[in-house]
């Protein structure tokens, strides 16, 4: 173990001191992978991988593209304007967030997540112009709002990884960072120039090799070295690790006290994320404020009864919405699943011809996929997906396996293997759910009479509500609805019918996808799915029956204008995007205007020193002379008129053209406005003929 | 950068924790955790950094205005640790004015062995300091936070000489030094006599230079004058509270130092004898370069605390100097008891010339009297000074 320990810290060591002098690789590398790691995190805060590597990669991109800038411009002095861009960059990111928005895989962050968007943008113009330590060291105050917001979220909890990576990274940085400044200071102090030869060229950090060397070799030959470093990490670690669990525990009667309204996560288009999630992300949240369900319309089909059309299912609940454990290396067709599946004697051919009039990851159908004119596949998750996005036509082959009603099956099919699905998981669940479950169970014939008390005990209990705000962050959805708000919509309804189902034995899952409207049939008779058709519901499996859809919204109470037909996209004019756009052009048009503006005063301003500089240089010129011709000198705090005093008498005939002269100088260099070439190049002229007039004048006798 | 870096983690560990706290998530818990961990552990490297620490600090003894000066000082650590580095802030007192002071060396103080460190600066103003103690500053590895913990250390001394500031005045050759005595016929070859020429030097006046010499040897060459036997020169500085206008390196007595030694300087070369009435404690008849660092050692002592005028410090020299001696009194503040006083000394055949310096110069704003006043300069002439008017250039590091 020690060995391990001097090993692992002998390598901290020599990263920490590889090339310590200056800016170098190594702290490219540790700050974009650092950095990385934050945008990674906000983006699987937000349900999306994609949009998380996006970020990442463009961040290593552009920190490596800072690194090469500054191998290329060793020296230069535009380096030093990485702290103006970088504002710039910053500015520029808040300013088009939205737009930049769409630059990303599946739309980037919702409206309702401008911070994390903004913070992500910015992070990734930083990494472009990151060329010094200050610049590079900065990217840390965005990443660890980032690691913040997403903490806030409570979406990703396993971010304190990606976390702790993070802090790894900034760690290293921060001790070579705080080597070089150590150097600097060594040099300052003249400890390499105290035996130097007086002329000898500067000692300086970047140009002078192994300085760092000679330090360590004389008076930092004490300092701490990896033991301490190493020691730090692991109380850190531990601290962190044994520490917050205690610390959450122990501060749980104050704790909570702000409901966050946690904002909807990730959208397409507008579709609700129970929709858009399926095929792209292996989970989905639940409880995250009022569904924005508009009109339009999202597929048409031809059926002859409205079945649920499901996307995807879910089977793992993590306490703040569903994740589908990976199946990856599983055999959908050699499952327990599949084999219950064959055992039910009911199984019916369908064809369905379906219109996607969006854009969808998975295509929702109303049974199981068999085949296809067009190439898709049935993902082991469920999911069918195709090479790209899926639009347009497809006539698909399937299977309804929906039970014909009054269903005989009574008992639940429980032979599921572990690599079918967790069906029957527990993990997260909230003790009071299951507790409800069990009781109102208590007394019930079989399993579907169990499901149906439960469905009708959540139905009861809850009163639908589209617009039913956010479940705070650190509640279980589910039980937070069940006993304190009972006001939510579909998501929250399936999950605890899902779990409560569980919690009696009843194998059950989670499904996302459209209940079809009867009244969105067509003229031809096909069925027009709209987006508020959007839908959640829990499946539970019975022995001879297979998955049957439990709906606990059927019979639940509609809160009044809570109802699915309330929740239209009903923004006002300045939310929508046209006046968007126009704010943006305004915001551009002024961010160059300033810029504009700044650039000009600045070059103004030195174009006016540089003037002043040149008045100064032709007033030098007119008192020398006068000095010449009169003997007197222009002393130290004396203004122009009290030398034009002291010199008038002395100069005879030409104190007029003297006085005329001052007089110049005195309005050029005191009144208002701007010293122009045109007011030099006249002072000139005027100084050189008055200097010869004054060479001209008797000299005064020498004092 | 560290400090603004250490302070801004601090702060988002606080946010970080205070938000996990309100809004209860289990994330931001570890987060915050882990940040104040951090500070925590950053925080404790620097405090024990600065533990258990024993200095002895090496100062010169004496050096110029001007002068870039090496302070070291060896770092004994009395415990068995590695540190992170550490600087160190000497507390230089507060009347010595610097410039260009570097920070320390960081070190990191070993138990083994004396580790040494040290730091560089310009003194602006003569002056005798002493000083003491010293602040260490620890880091922690990272260089998140600093701690600063003041030690105790024996007492350091050094006295600053003044910069000679190249100046030149005009002997009062027709009424004064030397040719009064000659005229007595006292001392034959008194006074300021021609016996050679060298090269010109910055400072020296353009009226001395041989033209012949120079146009023979090609190269500028000024008339060397030698002071005759009994030639002696006095510098008499005006030190009296208030007498010393301007602030911090620029001051009028700060100034009147500069153009004393140089003065004494040229004199001491020309075999003159200097004296410093009120000053020299211990005069030595030793060679001319003790005696004139006996007078930059004094000069540099001078402080404006006098409580006596000028006025009344000349008329204590009367019939101190022998006849042909001159005075020289160094004032920028008008004293009125002070043409009374060279009046008396004229009588003993001591001349006395009053270099004059504009004080308003320095601190336009200061209720004074300037000695450059022209009612105070004609008392002086009346009085059979000969007062000379001196530049003020050149003032300063």
């Amino acid at each position: 173990m020690a060995k391990v320990l001097d090993s692992t810290g002998a390598l901290f060591n020599r990263i920490v001191h590889r090339d310590m002098s200056n800016l170098g690789l190594l702290d490219y590398i540790l700050m974009g992978f650092g950095g990385s790691l934050a945008v990674w995190s906000a983006g699987m805060a937000i349900g999306s991988e994609r949009v998380g590597l996006f970020s990442a990669g463009l961040v290593v991109a552009g920190t490596l593209f800072s690194y090469f800038v500054r191998v290329l411009s060793r020296g230069s002095k535009f380096l030093i304007a990485d702290g103006v861009l970088y504002s710039i960059a910053g500015g520029a990111s808040a300013i088009f967030t939205s737009k930049l928005m769409l630059l990303m895989p599946q739309q980037g962050f919702p409206p309702e997540l401008f911070g994390a968007g903004w913070l992500s943008w910015m992070m990734i113009f930083g990494s472009f112009v990151s060329w010094r330590d200050s610049t590079l060291l900065f990217q840390a105050v965005p990443a660890i709002a980032l690691f913040g917001l997403v903490g806030c979220y409570d979406t990703y909890r396993a971010v304190i990884f990606p976390f702790y990576g993070f802090l790894v990274c900034l760690a290293t940085f921060f001790a070579r960072a705080h080597g070089r400044q150590m150097l600097e200071e060594s040099v300052s102090s003249g400890y390499f120039s105290r035996a130097q030869a007086p002329g000898a060229a500067p000692i300086r950090p970047e140009t002078t090799p192994g300085l760092a060397a000679k330090l360590r070799e004389g008076p930092w030959r004490w300092a701490a070295g990896p033991e301490w470093a190493l020691a730090s990490a692991l109380v850190v670690v531990v601290i962190s690790l044994l520490g917050a669990p205690v610390i959450q525990f122990s501060v749980q009667g104050v704790a909570g006290f702000v409901r966050l309204a946690v904002p909807t996560i990730r959208q397409s288009s507008s579709l609700p994320p129970m929709v858009t999630s399926a095929g792209t992300s292996a989970i989905v949240g639940i409880g995250r404020g009022a569904a924005k369900l508009t009109d339009k319309p999202v597929l048409d089909y031809q059926s002859d009864r409205l079945r649920p059309l499901r996307a995807a299912y879910y089977d793992v609940y993590n306490g703040r919405g569903w994740a589908r454990r990976l199946r990856s290396n599983a055999d959908p067709e050699q499952s327990t699943e599949a084999d219950a599946i064959r055992q039910i004697q009911f199984p019916q051919e369908f064809q369905w011809r379906i219109r996607l009039q969006q854009s969808l990851r998975a295509l929702p159908l109303p049974g199981t996929f068999i085949s296809a004119t067009t190439p898709l596949v049935s993902q082991p998750d469920g999911t069918v997906v195709g090479p790209s996005p899926l639009r347009g036509w497809f006539e698909i082959t399937g299977q309804s396996i929906e039970p014909p009603y009054p269903i005989e099956a009574t008992s639940a099919y429980k032979e599921f293997l572990p690599e079918s699905g967790d069906f029957l998981g527990m993990v997260n669940v909230d003790p009071r759910v299951s507790t409800l479950a069990r009781r109102v169970a208590t007394g019930a014939a079989n399993d579907w009479e169990k499901a149906e008390r439960i469905k009708r005990e959540i139905e009861s209990r809850i009163k639908y509500n589209i617009n039913s705000p956010a479940v705070p962050a650190g509640e279980d959805p589910v039980g937070y609805t069940l006993f304190d708000t009972h006001e939510a919509y579909c998501d929250i309804f399936a999950s605890s019918m899902v779990l409560m189902a569980r919690s009696v034995g009843i194998p059950a899952r989670y499904a996302t996808g459209f209940l079809p409207d009867a009244n969105n049939r067509l003229g031809d008779g096909s069925v027009l799915v709209l987006e508020k058709n959007a839908h959640a519901w829990a499946e539970l499996f019975f022995e001879g029956a297979g998955w049957v859809p439990f709906d606990a919204t059927e019979g639940a109470e509609e809160v009044p204008g809570g109802g699915v037909g309330d929740s239209t996209d009903d923004r006002p004019w300045y939310q929508r995007e046209w006046f968007t756009y126009l704010l943006d052009g305004l915001a551009l048009v002024l961010t160059l205007g300033a810029g504009i503006y700044t650039i000009r005063l600045l070059r103004r301003r030195g174009q006016h020193q540089n003037l002043r500089s040149d008045l100064d240089r032709v007033y030098l010129t007119f008192a020398k002379a006068l000095h010449k011709t009169t003997g007197i000198r222009r002393g130290m705090g004396v203004t122009a008129d009290e030398y034009l005093a002291a010199v008038s008498p002395a100069v005879g005939s030409l104190a007029g053209e003297v006085r005329e002269a001052s007089d110049h100088f005195v309005k050029a260099y005191y009144a208002p406005g701007t010293l122009e070439q045109s007011v030099i190049d006249d002072m000139k002229k005027r100084v050189a003929d008055l200097k010869t007039k004054l060479n001209q004048l008797p000299r005064p006798p020498a004092r | 950068m560290r400090n603004v870096a250490g302070f801004a983690l601090t702060w988002a560990s606080a946010f970080i924790a205070v938000v996990a706290i309100m809004v209860n998530s289990p994330a931001l818990f570890y987060m915050g955790t882990g940040l104040i961990a951090t500070i925590g552990a950053c925080r404790f490297q620097a405090r024990l950094a600065c533990k258990g620490l024993r200095f002895e600090r090496v100062a010169p003894d004496s050096a110029q205005v001007g002068e870039l000066l090496t302070v070291e000082i060896i770092v004994w650590s009395e415990r068995k640790i590695r540190r992170p580095l550490v600087t160190i802030t000497d507390n230089l007192p507060e009347g010595l004015i610097t410039a260009d002071i570097t920070p320390s060396l960081p070190i990191a103080p070993a138990f083994d062995f004396p580790i040494r460190t040290q730091y560089q600066f310009r003194p602006l103003r003569s002056g005798h300091y002493t000083w003491e103690g010293l602040t260490v500053v620890g880091t922690d590895a990272l260089g998140l936070v600093t701690h600063a913990m003041e030690y105790e250390t024996d007492k350091a001394e050094m006295t600053v000489l003044p910069r000679p500031i190249a100046t030149h005045i005009e002997l009062p050759s027709a009424a004064g030094w030397g040719v009064s005595e000659a005229e007595s016929g006292h001392t034959r070859g008194a006074g300021l006599e021609p016996w050679g020429v060298r090269n010109y030097v910055h400072g020296d006046s353009l009226r001395h230079v041989h033209w012949r010499s120079t146009a023979r040897k090609g190269q500028l060459l000024v008339k060397e004058f030698e002071a005759g036997t009994h030639a002696a020169a006095a510098f008499l500085l005006q030190n009296s509270v208030g007498s010393d206008i301007g602030q911090g390196a620029q001051t009028t007595l700060e100034l009147m130092k500069s153009h004393a030694v140089f003065l004494a300087e040229n004199l001491l070369l020309q075999g003159a004898r200097i004296e410093l009435p009120g000053l020299d404690r211990n005069p030595s008849h030793g060679s001319q370069h003790e005696r004139l660092n006996e007078i930059y050692e004094e000069l540099a002592w001078l402080k404006a605390d006098g409580e006596r005028t000028l006025g009344e410090m000349a008329s204590g020299l009367s019939g101190r100097f022998p006849p042909g001696s001159i005075l020289f009194v160094l004032l920028s503040v008008a004293d009125d008891s002070l043409p009374g006083a060279i009046g008396s000394l004229a009588v003993r055949g001591t001349v006395v010339s009053p270099l004059l310096y504009d004080a308003k110069l320095y601190d336009p704003t200061a209720q004074i009297r300037p000695a450059v006043d022209p009612a105070f300069v004609r008392e002086l002439r009346a009085a059979g000074a000969a007062p000379i008017l001196m530049k003020m250039e050149g003032l300063g590091g």
